[in-house]
């Protein structure tokens, strides 16, 4: 029988060396190569210095004391920010009722303090300058695609920087942002997500990630650490299909949606995932008790994504109706034609958020995101293109008003989001799952 | 000379390069879930991670994940192996057709499935329980796609076509004159079928029900699309959630993968077994003659419209449904007026698309070529060599298969998260070819064993070294095979989900990533319509393989 010839011969040595060789020395070219290429793909780590500079801004303070004499026995200091949602200069009242029993003297004084809201004529032609020099600006945030678009087309055509953005949910921006942070890559500038997380969130992580610059620009609500600011306010409220309820079918406050006639028929955000969505759980248990959460649970609603998937369902009539979710949110979809519409409050009280800007503390363009954020807290500027394409109810007076359906004239806040985060957050997300039948 | 005594080791640089791909990401999966803090802060040495497994959410991810294998196994494999056996022993009508269809339903993305299913399904806006049911009068009834039947479902949906191709190849290379001596010895045709067919086939289909098993186990769109808004969590889609928590916990993400690879390694070990003992049963003849087949006679109809009803549900169903969705306004409320083209041209200006389908196709294009070149090489040393540690070689570069990508996405993760490559495309590149690798030595083990010794030993008779053998007798007959491992990687790399899910390259997102990402934002017409174009193009690719891959590639 005829050996099989190439068995015995097996591979020619110096053919088969001529290969392995080649393929050594290609491999090395080629793990040098990528490695180059990993170098140029990955952005170029930059220390940024911390710019701190003050504005000038007028502001005017009137004192008035009058005297009056009553009989009272308390001292009560009140202090009210009244957001200027009407045109008129926003005012600071602080009024010190002090009553001094012997003798019997009441003093009132009245302090107002008028501060006029920012305009882009206040921006320093230096820093367009220094901003221009660095091309661009990068900002991850969760506001719906159209604002996001809209600032970047203003802001582009003001002073032709790019606006580099990218859009997602809550927890998938701060996610992120900390992760690329962590990993040493610094492509981000500035980050805007609500309030609740910009406290909770960072509160370990403040000085680490963020910068503190923010603080000399005024704003209506501050971190008095100056890590983050607030413009806008975001009301919440139900989102409901215009084709599947008519009006008088729609309930008046989220806790009406335990009652069992809308079992099936809810849908909103997925506990296990969006942490986010836990904080507004947390927050309705506080407001309405825990047996209107549980009446929720009960009627089976539809939970997944953040916001913006929930209101998708109702869209495509999976679900007629959400728990409240944010209005800017609802106003993107309707805008394009959708059948969805909000819930309105009788008493015109919505739940809301306050949305905060917050800077890198390793910003790869410094100048150019001081020069954003003064854009966007611009009345003229960013502040007419939140409310106008958004809804975001600005916390500035003066803002131009050019679609009154998306403003809420006279909005009162309900109430604010409660803090949570850490151990306490993981422990309410396990609670919700086990009562939201995750199990 | 030296290098005599080196020769060998000549296998080295390549064991090198395919342990590179492979070996890593398994690595850091074990010591990831000993790690606390996750890939990037590192803290210390823990058991935490394990202590998931005391979670009765992890608890019943890891009972879902079983009972939704095995019992899509069950539902899938009997009907797989009876329209195998319809379309290759008896006369069924349209059986070319069955086998044109089948390969093209194989390698539809999974996250697509899930996608249609739920448009068809779903307890509210599903065309079946909304349209179809009222029209033939039971109105009121309704199947709820969200549950662990709906999942079951859809699963069994995406496994009975490689089910069939590996039935239905294996029946075509039995020997019928087996069977024909049975039957004229009187067995009737169960008889026969139950005792001459299936033990003759007993290898292949315990090899398809054990991939059957693994890729149930690794299974992620479907359970991601469908579970999650059911509340229904399974091992990979737990791996998943954990990783992208704020913060993520990767650790316990990580031991859930190795319970995950556990399993599949187990049962991809118990296939490997059972691959190679079927060459004993092997009857492989090369007889022109082929009896004829079995006439069904009364039978006939009821079998085509078996026949014909699984290709109706399973594969024209859903792209049918996909269809509606496109080319109607406004779904589910559209009425026939609704009737329009547009979504088409206006589908290419939705944010991202054109760039996410750049980076998908660059990056398939690429891993496409070196996973085949790298493949043609591993293939050439494990058929043709004798080199030490070629068995080594051939389980490196088919391990990848037994990792899910979830897992593989993790393992890459932490890999790599201290090197510059961290953050960008190209992790995923190598992700991707560690996980097309196996892909295309399958594909081209194939071809390569076909070739006959001796003509290249007649070429190095004549003097040629190894390399110009190499390059001029055996790619030149393997141009078909080569073209072949090229597209089916493409096609891989395109259809998947998971590893661009997790190892995200901001900015440069891949079409399955914006696929779900336009689906979560409502843009449900958009979605079908981008999903319509991308199963064109996979369906195109597939007949291009198949005109230059003559015969079925899992064949």
């Amino acid at each position: 029988m005829r050996k099989d010839l190439s068995a015995r011969r097996g591979v020619s040595r110096r053919g088969f060396l001529t290969v392995a060789v080649s393929a050594i020395v290609a491999g090395v070219v080629a793990g040098v190569g990528a490695y180059y290429a990993g170098t140029l793909a990955a952005p170029v780590k930059e220390v940024v210095k911390e710019i701190t500079k003050t504005l000038e801004r007028p502001i005017t303070i009137t004192e008035t004391r009058t005297e009056t004499r009553t009989v009272t026995t308390t001292e009560r200091i009140t202090t009210t920010v009244v957001p200027g949602v009407t045109p008129t200069p926003q005012t600071v009242t602080t009024t010190v009722t002090t009553t001094i029993t012997q003798p019997p003297i009441t003093q009132t004084v009245t302090k107002t303090v008028t501060v006029t809201p920012p305009t882009l004529a206040d921006i320093r032609e230096e820093l367009v300058q220094a901003a221009k020099k660095e091309g661009k600006v990068v900002l991850y945030t969760s506001m719906p695609v159209a604002i996001c678009d809209a600032l970047e087309k203003k802001f582009e055509q003001l002073y032709g920087i790019d606006l580099e953005w990218w859009r997602s949910d809550t927890d998938s921006v701060l996610n992120r942002f900390i992760t690329e942070f962590d990993g040493g890559k610094y492509i981000m500038d500035i980050i805007r997500v609500p309030l609740p997380f910009a406290e909770g969130s960072v509160l370990l992580r403040k000085t680490e990630l963020l910068s503190k610059y923010v603080e000399s620009i005024p704003a209506p609500y501050k971190d008095p650490e100056g890590y983050w600011l607030s413009d806008a306010l975001i009301p919440f409220s139900m989102c409901y299909n215009t084709k599947l309820l008519k009006p008088e079918e729609l309930p008046k406050k989220p806790p009406e949606l335990a009652d069992s006639k809308w079992r099936g028929k809810i849908a909103w955000s997925d506990l296990s995932t969006q942490s986010y969505a836990v904080v507004w759980m947390n927050t309705f248990e506080k407001r309405y008790g825990i047996d209107v959460v549980k009446g929720w649970a009960a009627n089976k609603p539809i939970l997944s994504g953040l916001f913006t998937v929930p209101i998708a369902k109702v869209a495509t009539g999976e679900a007629p109706i959400t728990l409240p979710v944010p209005i800017p949110l609802i106003m993107d979809p309707k805008s394009k034609g959708s059948p969805v519409d909000m819930v309105r409050s009788p008493d015109n009280a919505y739940p809301a958020e306050p949305s905060c800007w917050m800077v890198s503390s390793k910003a790869p363009h410094p100048n150019a995101a001081e020069l954003f954020i003064s854009f966007v807290l611009a009345v003229d500027g960013g502040q007419e293109v939140l409310l106008n394409v958004g809804g975001y109810q600005p916390v500035w007076p003066g803002v131009k008003v050019m679609k009154p359906e998306l403003y809420l004239k006279d909005m009162k806040v309900e109430y604010f989001p409660e803090p949570l985060w850490g151990d306490a957050l993981k422990k309410k997300q396990e609670e919700y799952m086990k009562i939201f039948g995750y199990h | 000379m030296m290098l005599h005594k080196l020769r060998k080791y000549s296998i080295l640089p390549l064991l090198l390069y395919v342990g590179f791909i492979s070996l890593p990401p398994i690595f850091y999966v074990i010591y990831g879930s000993f790690v606390a803090g996750g890939p990037l802060k590192p803290l210390g040495f823990t058991f935490e991670g394990y202590l998931a497994f005391t979670d009765s959410y992890v608890q019943s991810a890891i009972f879902n994940s079983f009972i939704i294998t095995i019992v899509k196994t069950c539902i899938a494999l009997p009907i797989a192996f009876l329209l195998a056996w319809l379309t290759t022993r008896t006369d069924v009508a349209g059986k070319g057709m069955v086998d044109t269809i089948m390969p093209a339903a194989l390698l539809l993305p999974g996250f697509i499935a899930a996608l249609v299913w739920i448009l068809l399904l779903s307890p509210s806006i599903g065309l079946i329980n909304t349209r179809v049911f009222p029209m033939i009068g039971l109105e009121g009834v309704t199947l709820n796609i969200y549950g662990l039947w709906g999942i079951i479902w859809v699963q069994s949906t995406l496994t009975v076509p490689y089910a069939y191709l590996i039935l239905a190849s294996a029946l075509r290379n039995i020997d019928p004159s087996n069977e024909e001596a049975a039957r004229i010895s009187g067995g009737r045709t169960f008889h026969v079928l139950r005792t001459v067919t299936f033990p003759l086939i007993r290898p292949a289909f315990l090899s398809c029900l054990i991939l059957s098993l693994v890729l149930g186990m690794e299974a992620f769109d479907i359970p991601l699309l469908i579970g999650g808004p059911a509340r229904i969590p399974v091992m990979t889609t737990e791996i998943y959630r954990r990783s992208i928590l704020l913060p993520p916990d990767h650790t316990s993400a990580a031991s859930i993968s190795l319970l995950v690879l556990t399993v599949a390694l187990v049962l991809v070990t118990l296939q490997r077994r059972y691959m190679s003992q079927e060459y004993r049963f092997a009857t492989i003849s090369a007889r022109g003659y082929r009896p004829p087949l079995l006439k069904l006679g009364k039978w006939k109809y009821i079998a085509s419209f078996f026949v014909w009803s699984i290709i109706a549900i399973y594969v024209f169903l859903p792209l049918a449904m996909l269809l509606i969705v496109s080319l109607f306004r406004g779904y589910p409320f559209s009425t026939l007026a609704d009737f329009t083209l547009d979504r088409f041209v206006s589908v290419w200006e939705y944010p991202m698309l054109k760039r996410s389908l750049m980076n998908t196709f660059i990056t398939a294009v690429i891993v496409g070529i070196v996973a085949t070149i790298v493949a043609l090489f591993v293939v050439y040393c494990i058929t043709r060599t004798n080199l030490k540690m070629k068995s080594l070689l051939d389980n490196l570069s088919m391990l990848p298969l037994a990792v899910p990508s979830i897992v593989l996405s993790l393992g890459f993760l932490w890999a790599y998260v201290t090197t510059p490559l961290w953050g960008t495309v190209w992790i995923l590149v190598l992700a991707f070819l560690a996980k097309g690798l196996p892909w295309g030595v399958r594909a081209t083990i194939g071809g390569m064993v076909q070739i006959e010794k001796g003509l290249e030993e007649s070429s190095r008779v004549c003097g040629a070294g190894w390399f110009q053998t190499f390059i001029k007798i055996v790619c030149r007959l393997l141009p078909g095979t080569i073209i072949a491992s090229f597209l089916l990687i493409i096609i891989i790399t395109i259809r998947e989900l998971a590893l661009p899910s997790l190892l995200k390259a901001y900015g440069s997102e891949f079409v399955s990533v914006l696929l779900l990402d336009m689906w979560n934002n409502g843009y449900i017409g958009e979605t079908c319509t981008l999903s319509s174009i991308l199963i064109i193009i996979i369906i195109l690719l597939t007949i291009t393989l198949r005109k230059v891959f003559k015969t079925s590639i899992l064949g």
